[in-house]
């Protein structure tokens, strides 16, 4: 089932830049969806699109159910938590904002923090964490208010190797358990391949669909999956296409 | 660090009593007279001596004080979320707050004297405008420096704009807000006290800057140096209450109050 479709998008910034042209694709219920691409090719405001944080310069975005743009996940590149909020007041801030009382909300953010781990952090304040944990934090935050679909942009990019797998493998038995849609923005082949079910490369300059892959590796990821030949070939075919976008752009400029 | 601690509290004391005993000893040698420079034992007989009239000057002086800063809260807070609320406000009355803020109290004070007919009122305001720029200025700053991922995440959760000042924008300015605040807290004591010069023997002030001009015209220098020091004691006491707040509120999560092991 479709969930929200891109028409023909266009964006162009006040200062004339051109961000996005004729960007379209369809995103499907339950699957997760990596924007892959250099720098500056628009990745991130074709999520801020989807969010509704800024409005198209041409073509819609149509939601096949336009509830689903309540209570959108969203999760920044950067944790983005309140220092003057302990873990459970950075949960509890979509809820409150949305008039839940506290009462109410209690258990649903104590299974957002039990879902990310976070359940011994609950009074710490965010500088009293690690990076990793506050990125999960931030998950936990986009999880409470329930969303179909959650949005993420580069969200692990500046944790260590480790702590970023250890999120991978998280964040894919988080979005079974949920049925989640998610759309995962990423300078990583490797990354996008091991996590996703299919990945869009994009072009810079201005930025545009130039590869839709579809990964055909198992339902369960997990290190089996990573030492693979599926894998090993699926980020070859990726590798290429976004070198053939690079090389687009080199041209281009 | 305990050791460490302790000598940051303990070296200013040791260094302000060598100082005190120098002086007395200076004063002694050279039989200096008390009308020229009394030693500090003198001014602390004189201190005991005077404690009725100097304390009620001081309460005097300490309500202006305290209520210009009170003022300057309520105003330059209040100023500063307007502001934040209203560019086009902000670009209007800014340069005035600005103009108000760089001519000398000393130079305005008369006129204020003259036009505001009740002494104490005029007073205060002559405090109030010292006090409450570092408040309005810090607390616009710190309004209008909202990190634009957090005004994302307000959007997306639909925030309407008073859940936005509330949320975000007011506690990430708390630590501008009290910065200003502890500079606001010795301004206020000076505007008072500038105040209370300008309107020196003229009216019917009994503060400590009155007790500092009437004594000089008796050269009284020991009462002087009495009623300053307890205006020291009180610029140190209102700076050490006003850290205390900021410490009380911060200490908790932001950088400039949270103490390191190293």
């Amino acid at each position: 089932m479709s969930l929200l479709r891109l028409e023909d998008i266009g964006k162009r910034f006040a200062d004339g830049t051109e961000a996005l042209r004729g960007l379209s694709f369809a995103l499907e219920e339950g699957t997760f969806t990596s924007l892959l691409g250099p720098s500056g090719c628009g990745k991130s405001t074709v999520l801020r699109l989807i969010a509704g944080l800024a409005a198209p310069s041409a073509g819609r975005v149509i939601w096949d159910n336009p509830r689903d743009t309540e209570g959108l996940g969203f999760v920044f590149q950067e944790p983005t938590l309140m220092p003057w909020r302990t873990v459970w007041g950075n949960v509890y801030l979509p809820l409150r904002l949305a008039g839940v009382s506290r009462a109410e909300a209690e258990p649903r953010i104590a299974a957002a923090l039990s879902q990310m781990g976070l359940s011994d952090f609950v009074r710490s304040y965010p500088r009293q964490l690690s990076g990793g944990m506050k990125m999960r934090v931030s998950i936990a935050r986009a999880l409470v208010t329930k969303p179909r679909l959650l949005l993420m942009d580069e969200p692990f990019a500046a944790l260590d190797e480790i702590t970023r797998a250890r999120l991978n493998d998280d964040l894919l038995a988080l979005q079974r358990a949920e049925g989640l849609s998610i759309v995962f923005v990423t300078h990583s082949v490797y990354e996008s391949v091991y996590l996703s079910d299919r990945i869009v490369v994009m072009a810079a300059r201005p930025g545009r669909v130039v590869a839709d892959i579809e990964v055909l590796g198992p339902a369960r990821r997990d290190e089996v999956f990573r030492t693979s030949d599926s894998y090993n070939q699926h980020c070859r075919v990726v590798s290429q296409a976004l070198r053939a976008a690079m090389g687009e752009r080199d041209r281009a400029a | 660090m305990r050791r460490d601690r302790v000598l940051r509290a303990i070296l200013p004391l040791i260094v302000g009593l060598a100082v005190l005993v120098a002086w007395e000893i200076l004063v002694r040698i050279n039989e200096v007279p008390v009308y020229v420079l009394p030693g500090p034992m003198r001014i602390a007989e004189r201190l005991v001596q005077d404690w009725g009239t100097l304390s009620d000057s001081l309460i005097v002086t300490l309500k202006v004080t305290l209520g210009a800063l009170i003022a300057a809260i309520v105003g330059g807070g209040g100023l500063a979320v307007l502001f934040a609320s209203s560019r086009l406000l902000e670009a209007s009355l800014y340069p005035y707050a600005v103009i108000l803020q760089v001519t000398p109290i000393v130079a305005i004070a008369p006129l204020i004297l003259i036009y505001v007919p009740n002494t104490q009122a005029a007073l205060l305001l002559c405090a109030w405008i010292v006090a409450f720029f570092p408040i309005l200025s810090n607390t616009t700053m710190g309004l209008n420096s909202t990190d634009p991922n957090f005004l994302d995440l307000m959007q997306l959760y639909r925030a309407k704009r008073w859940q936005v000042l509330w949320y975000l924008k007011l506690p990430q300015a708390m630590p501008y807000f009290l910065a200003g605040l502890k500079i606001a807290g010795g301004l206020s004591l000076i505007g008072a006290v500038v105040a209370e010069f300008t309107a020196g023997t003229a009216t019917a002030g009994t503060g400590l800057a009155y007790r500092i001009l009437e004594s000089s015209y008796r050269l009284d220098i020991a009462r002087m140096y009495a009623a300053l020091a307890l205006l020291s004691g009180t610029g140190v006491l209102i700076f050490a209450a006003l850290s205390g707040i900021s410490w009380l509120v911060l200490h908790r999560w932001h950088e400039s109050a949270v103490r390191r092991d190293r």
